[in-house]
């Protein structure tokens, strides 16, 4: 690395836990950094979560406030809304290129008042995506949705802070920015594949039939209002749900690896709907049933001890009934060599999460430390090895002091004078 | 003292709201000289900021409240352009008008105005008591970082905060440092040596170390610690240091299968551990391996998971499957079964794993744990194992001439010990609770860590990831922060507690009542015991206020006098 490549920043690929701690760690230690987030605001999947494990307490707080620094940090520049496309050497270094997906509200302007909003015929400007259950602090900003946008330019005019681009609205073009960087560093995390990777579950196939991420947002606390729970299909009160572990993963076909959050994230909703409603029937439909982590043992056994219902069964089919004769959904498994069927009202597809690919250089994130060419990219969190919150944001960690020590022996003492200027 | 309030019109949505000729006239309070006011239209740019700045160079000096949007919104930002603008280190009070007003009463513009104004007031009453409180004083830290224990964890740990250039202690009680891992002869995932592995995370020149070393008191102190180091055996002169943060790796120990499944009774029945030391001895001699099991059954959980120790302890799967595949290796005709509740290697490294050693001819049955397994011997040696499948249903027999049971890993002997001492606290099995899920790492005292084995059973490589982390956390604890301290109003600076010497009877229990080791006996040199209160380790809590029976201690937040003088104010007037 050269004496020029010194000064350059270092560029985070995803605003998620473990790429906000990794921003946050090489700033702390003085290297500039880029954090690009494809989203309109930083959080990722755990601003979708309302609870987390093995606490119970809401995800929000804990990770607000790490938004919140990077926001302010000195050495950090955010792009939101941008995602990486690739990284080029172009022989002078490394050139991060950013896809800039077209924003029209300038974050630093906007004052949050709310007046585009109102303002908007559509219903195009919102304070936070749909899917994001916390509240605006998540996101102080409007957001523009773009494939509802007509570009009529009612916000704009609405905006007293000048902080909506008229010309910038309904633009689908992405613009490109290419930026000079020391290395990259992939926190992508992850997603649930759509179409889920295993159709014999029968998801998308009917509406009770749902994924975790989506049961999460269908018992979120700020969501359920009074009442019991009611099946997305026809409202009904739900009296019993089953969790099918392993959906899609650990199974050759489609996803081989294990995704390691689900036997929690799974105990950890049965428990809700334990507390909400006790006469509910809820079970757990598990093969290993992986509970490793600090506090998980306990958290599991405590959702026994209050009538969670646990099978080492593997089902082999979920398919909803004929809805002219009855209603429900059918899973069928097996346990202890023999074949039996249950008929249940809602059922969640758990697991099968798929590490968010990153196209650069080539390099699928998840072999070791190092993705692709090491020195010129590095993972961590959830695209690089299934991990929940305390697992990414100590991966983000190692790979930041890794990554450090090898700044220092590209350029001697060049970090450590950073990290004291 | 001339006060001033500053107005920040949010580009006119607070002025659609509020009446700002009535909170003028409000203000004044029947007739006293009116209070300068300065309505801005964009307090959070550039221009209001200037706009501001210009008015209150105009004005005699004196505090400043501002009305604006809640504190967490702008604040930061109006706050810094102030201070460039010039304006800095005057008693400010941040009223929240926006958020915490104007937005809440969109229907009642007379009385969100009425509110408006009183909420003014109040800051106005809270400045003029601003010279009442005592500043909250922060020692920087000590630029020095101790880290208790030299395996892995810590050895990794030390690397990190050294390359972030703060100094490094490490204090290791055996005579060298490597923790497990001259135990571990190869190392899940990639049967990497041990040796290269300790190679690979020796101390780098700089680190000063200590082993065959104790730590005999450590006590939180202004800036971070004071550590007392002596040797193990009680020899040596105490020394004393000064450090800033302290990183707690410690590790763990393996339990011994002591009364399970006829242990320590039966020939051939060993703990996991002690089959991990017999294999390394024939991968070293290939003659030891003849008195390698050749029908070998591993029994999984074994005091793990149950009411006493309800906890999975992670390493164990990834220990047995290892060693399975190594005692294939050394002995191509054994048999190797894994009896398993379920076999825990979560993940995308661990699940390949579990695949390879499957692949590798190492096999898998599960057990029920509510049926005993039944140890069968002959002429005082292990000759099998009942047991009933959990899939099947089926009771087996499976004959062997060697059985190892995995046991968890517990926490290090001296972890309550040192955790006591710093006021850490630990979790129902022993072990050092950071704050999860967030801040794994990092306990709720300030500038204490914990890494690896203390704060749950990890692997080797799983303990440097941790280490590593640590090591930067406490370096950028101890560095000296990057951006300068930001000036803050009166009434979001940091609350802590205070303790009066004069009501304390020195009962202790704030003591235990402190999360954040901020309450210390006070070494004074008064005639009775009392407690002080660490101001830069406070977080104002007020868990010492809850349960201090005399009302010795108290959250000093410093707004107090101002509030009530505030309410006096405002009810007055009303």
């Amino acid at each position: 690395m050269t004496g020029k490549a010194a000064g350059l920043p270092v560029l985070v690929a995803g605003g998620g836990v473990a790429g906000m701690q990794a921003a946050l760690h090489l700033a702390d230690a003085g290297v500039p950094v880029v954090l690009a987030e494809r989203e309109g605001f930083l959080g990722g999947q755990v601003f979708r979560l309302d609870k987390v494990y093995p606490t119970d307490h809401c995800a929000f707080c804990p990770v607000w406030p790490k938004a919140r620094a990077c926001r302010s940090h000195p050495l950090i520049r955010l792009r939101l809304k941008a995602r990486l496309e690739t990284v080029e050497e172009d022989g002078e270094g490394t050139v991060a290129v950013l896809r800039v997906a077209p924003d029209a509200v300038d974050a630093d302007r906007c004052v949050f008042c709310g007046r585009c909003m109102a303002a908007c015929p559509r219903g195009a400007v919102v304070g936070r995506p749909d899917d994001i259950p916390h509240d605006p602090s998540t996101a102080p900003r409007a957001i523009v949705l773009d494939d509802l946008c007509d570009g009529c330019g009612a916000c704009a005019a609405a905006c007293p802070a000048s902080a909506i681009e008229k010309s910038a609205l309904g633009r689908r073009e992405p613009s490109f920015e290419r930026i000079p960087v020391r290395t990259v560093v992939h926190a992508t995390g992850f997603r649930e594949p759509v179409p889920h990777p295993a159709p014999e579950f029968g998801a998308g196939t009917h509406p009770d039939i749902l994924t975790a991420m989506a049961f999460e947002k269908l018992t979120a606390e700020f969501a359920k209002g009074d009442g019991p729970l009611r099946c997305p299909s026809d409202g009904r009160p739900a009296k019993s749900v089953a969790f099918v572990q392993c959906a899609g993963a650990r199974d050759m076909r489609h996803i081989p690896h294990c995704s390691a959050v689900c036997c929690m994230h799974a105990s950890k909703h049965a428990r809700w709907l334990k507390r909400r409603d006790p006469s509910l029937d809820v079970a757990i439909y598990h093969t290993d049933l992986r509970t490793p982590g600090k506090g998980q043992e306990a958290y599991m056994r405590a959702a026994r001890a209050e009538g969670v219902r646990f099978f080492h069964a593997r089902p082999g089919l979920v398919a909803p009934l004929d809805q002219q004769r009855a209603k429900g959904v059918l899973l069928r498994h097996e346990a202890a060599e023999k074949v039996a069927s249950t008929v249940v009202d809602l059922v969640v597809l758990n697991g099968g999460l798929a590490c968010n690919p990153s196209t650069v250089d080539g390099a699928t994130p998840g072999n070791g430390t190092d993705s692709g060419r090491p020195g010129i990219s590095r993972a961590c969190g959830f695209c690089r090895e299934p991990a929940d919150i305390a697992r990414s944001v100590i991966q983000a960690g190692a790979v930041v002091a890794a990554l450090l020590q090898e700044l220092a022996d590209c350029v001697p003492g060049d970090a450590m004078e950073a990290s004291r200027g | 003292m001339a006060d001033a309030v500053v107005l920040c019109t949010c580009c006119g949505a607070m002025e659609e709201i509020f009446d700002m000729a009535a909170i003028e006239e409000r203000l004044k309070g029947g007739g006293s000289a009116p209070v300068p006011m300065c309505v801005v239209p964009r307090l959070c740019s550039r221009e209001g900021a200037r706009l501001a700045a210009d008015r209150m160079r105009q004005l005699p000096p004196g505090g400043l409240v501002i009305g604006a949007c809640a504190f967490s919104a702008r604040g930061d930002a109006v706050m810094g352009m102030l201070a460039e603008e010039g304006v800095r280190d005057i008693p400010v009070h941040w009223a929240d008008l926006r958020e915490g007003c104007a937005f809440v009463h969109p229907g009642d513009a007379k009385g969100a105005t009425m509110k408006a104004a009183d909420i003014l007031a109040m800051g106005l009453a809270d400045l003029g008591r601003a010279d009442g409180g005592a500043p909250v004083l922060r020692t920087p830290p000590h630029r020095r970082v101790l880290i208790l224990g030299g395996g892995p964890a810590g050895l990794a740990a030390a690397r990190a905060a050294l390359q972030r250039g703060v100094d490094v202690t490490l204090v290791e009680k055996r005579p060298a440092i490597g923790g497990m891992l001259p135990m571990l002869r190869k190392l899940f995932p990639d049967m990497g040596s041990s040796s290269d592995m300790l190679a690979r995370l020796d101390l780098p020149a700089g680190v000063d170390l200590r082993t065959a070393t104790a730590v005999s008191e450590l006590r939180p102190a202004l800036g971070g610690f004071t550590v007392t180091l002596k040797g193990v055996k009680g020899d040596g002169k105490p020394e004393e240091l000064s450090v800033g943060a302290v990183i707690l790796a410690m590790g763990g120990q393996p339990v011994l299968p002591k009364g399970r499944l006829r242990y320590g009774e039966l020939a051939g029945i060993a703990s996991q551990m002690e089959l991990e030391t017999r294999l390394a001895k024939a991968e070293r001699n290939p003659d030891d391996a003849a008195s390698l099991p050749r029908k070998a059954v591993f029994v999984q959980c074994v005091a793990a998971r149950e009411d006493d120790r309800p906890y999975c302890s992670a390493v164990c799967c990834p220990a047995a499957l290892k060693n399975g595949m190594r005692l294939l290796e050394c002995v191509p005709d054994a048999e190797v079964t894994v009896l398993h509740r379920n076999v825990c290697m979560p993940g995308r490294e661990l699940e390949s794993f579990y695949r390879l050693a499957r692949e590798r001819g190492v096999r898998m049955r599960p057990m029920d744990p509510e049926v005993p397994l039944e140890i069968l011997e002959e002429d005082g040696k292990v000759s099998g194992v009942r047991m009933q499948d959990a899939s099947s249903g089926e009771t087996v027999t499976l004959p062997c001439d060697g059985l190892a049971c995995s046991t968890p890993v517990a926490p290090a002997p001296d972890a309550a010990k040192l955790a006591a001492m710093l006021g850490v606290r630990l979790d129902d099995m022993g072990f050092v609770c950071g704050e999860e899920p967030a801040r794994p790492l990092e306990t709720p005292v300030r500038g204490v860590f914990c890494c690896g084995s203390v704060r749950w059973p990890c692997t080797v490589a799983q303990a440097v990831e941790e280490g590593a982390a640590a090591g930067l956390l406490a370096a950028t604890h101890v560095a000296e922060p990057s951006a300068t301290p930001s000036w803050r109003p009166l009434n979001v600076a940091h609350a802590t507690a205070t303790i009066l010497d004069r009501d304390c009877s020195g009962c202790g229990r704030c003591l235990a009542a402190c999360p954040h080791g901020a309450c210390v006996p006070d070494r004074g040199s008064g005639p009775r015991r009392t407690v002080a209160v660490l101001a830069d380790r406070c977080e104002g809590c007020g868990g010492c206020a809850a349960v201090c029976p005399t009302g010795a201690a108290r959250i000093a937040f410093r707004p107090v006098a101002g509030v009530v003088e505030g309410l006096r104010r405002v009810l007055e007037v009303a």
